[in-house]
């Protein structure tokens, strides 16, 4: 159980943090628009409400009227019809996340339909908090979810290591735009210790 | 306009003036910094000072002047307009000031300033901040249900999970009683 127990405490640690999690976030899709996968004005467009005590941040669509939610990427050689949502839950004094998601959906090449998610629960809401199904294992507070859809079963819901919303979301790019790497060998072999 | 367009909106106006951004207390101004931050362009190398000075003299950087002193400050710049003006700047001033604070007052009274930002300020926190009473209200007709009903729901898994529905649920929880 130790394991899990560890992983539970690095995730609710990982909900607080100095770091602006807005910028973060920006500065990655900002990287999809320069690389031509999405509009370049989503520069503005990924933005924030506040509400009481809450800020979301969301990304504001380009066509209010387009009945299919979520940012348009294109030029993925995967997946075509492909949206992204990126949505966060602060606490507005920004020193907290209560929740995060980000997701792509799209089709694949051979016409199957394809979603993949990384999932921060919500942490406030319920007298649970973030603690969802029966324990920290088989429902991890920070997760990912792969499959045809997020409701078809079984669900799986992988859990994710503490590496924090926006690196999450790196983490998720990568699967379905080339050469999206934050850590790519050379780095990672370079900025090993040297024994 | 969404707050992070009114943002860029002020920033670009006048690139080489001064914008002001207002900000409703010391906690939130730390975010406004941040963002600005992240929205200037590669080349403007923000630089955070509370010196008027130091921003005088770094034309070539976006500088980001959180003053001590905003009353002291603001009749600084108004008295050193000059200064602001030539050697012609390539980087904006991006003056915070607290919206309830004294650089509010000082700013009113220096004229040559106030007259030189006016359309390049902005309260990004005001454009941000939703009617939650009236949304509230909107949610309910439009879904039929309460906000605290529809999330019942969606916490209990009852309603799919895709982009709209989480966008949904995202929008229902900063609607919701705290």
């Amino acid at each position: 159980m130790k394991a899990w127990l560890d992983l539970y405490q690095q995730h609710r640690d990982g909900r607080s943090g100095s770091t602006d999690l807005g910028t973060a976030l920006r500065r990655r899709l900002l990287a999809l628009a320069e690389r031509g996968h999405c509009h370049r004005t989503i520069q503005g467009r990924f933005t924030r409400h506040d509400g009481g005590p809450r800020r979301e941040l969301y990304i504001q669509p380009l066509d209010p009227n387009d009945p299919v939610k979520g940012e348009p990427l294109v030029d993925l050689p995967l997946l075509v019809n492909a949206r992204l949502t990126v949505l966060a839950l602060l606490s507005k004094k920004k020193d907290h996340v209560h929740q995060f998601t980000a997701m792509i959906e799209g089709t694949t090449r051979v016409g199957a339909r394809w979603a993949a998610a990384v999932h921060l629960e919500e942490d406030y809401a319920t007298p649970h908090q973030d603690r969802k199904g029966s324990g920290a294992c088989g429902h991890a507070a920070f997760h990912c979810h792969v499959g045809p859809t997020l409701d078809d079963e079984p669900k799986v819901r992988l859990p994710l290591p503490a590496v924090g919303p926006a690196d999450a979301l790196d983490w998720l790019l990568s699967i379905v735009v080339p050469t999206w790497e934050p850590a790519p060998w050379p780095a990672v072999v370079a900025a090993l210790p040297v024994k | 306009m969404n707050p992070t367009q009114a943002l860029i909106s002020a920033l670009e106006r006048d690139l080489g003036g001064v914008a002001v951004i207002w900000c409703p207390d010391l906690g939130l101004r730390e975010w406004l910094l941040d963002e600005v931050e992240g929205l200037a362009p590669l080349d403007a190398m923000p630089l955070r000072t509370a010196s008027v000075d130091e921003a005088i003299k770094t034309p070539d950087r976006m500088v980001l002047l959180v003053p001590d002193d905003e009353r002291a400050a603001v009749e600084e710049l108004e008295g050193r307009r000059d200064q602001l003006l030539d050697p012609p700047r390539s980087q904006s001033v991006v003056l915070f000031l607290l919206r309830d604070g004294d650089g509010r007052i000082a700013l009113a009274n220096a004229p040559s300033l106030s007259s030189w930002v006016r359309g390049s300020d902005v309260d990004p926190d005001r454009v941000a901040e939703v009617d939650v009473t009236s949304e509230r209200a909107r949610f309910d007709t439009e879904m039929g249900q309460s906000v605290e009903d529809w999330l019942a729901a969606w916490r209990a898994g009852a309603i799919p999970r895709n982009g709209e529905t989480f966008a949904r649920a995202y929008w229902a929880a900063l609607l919701e009683r705290s």
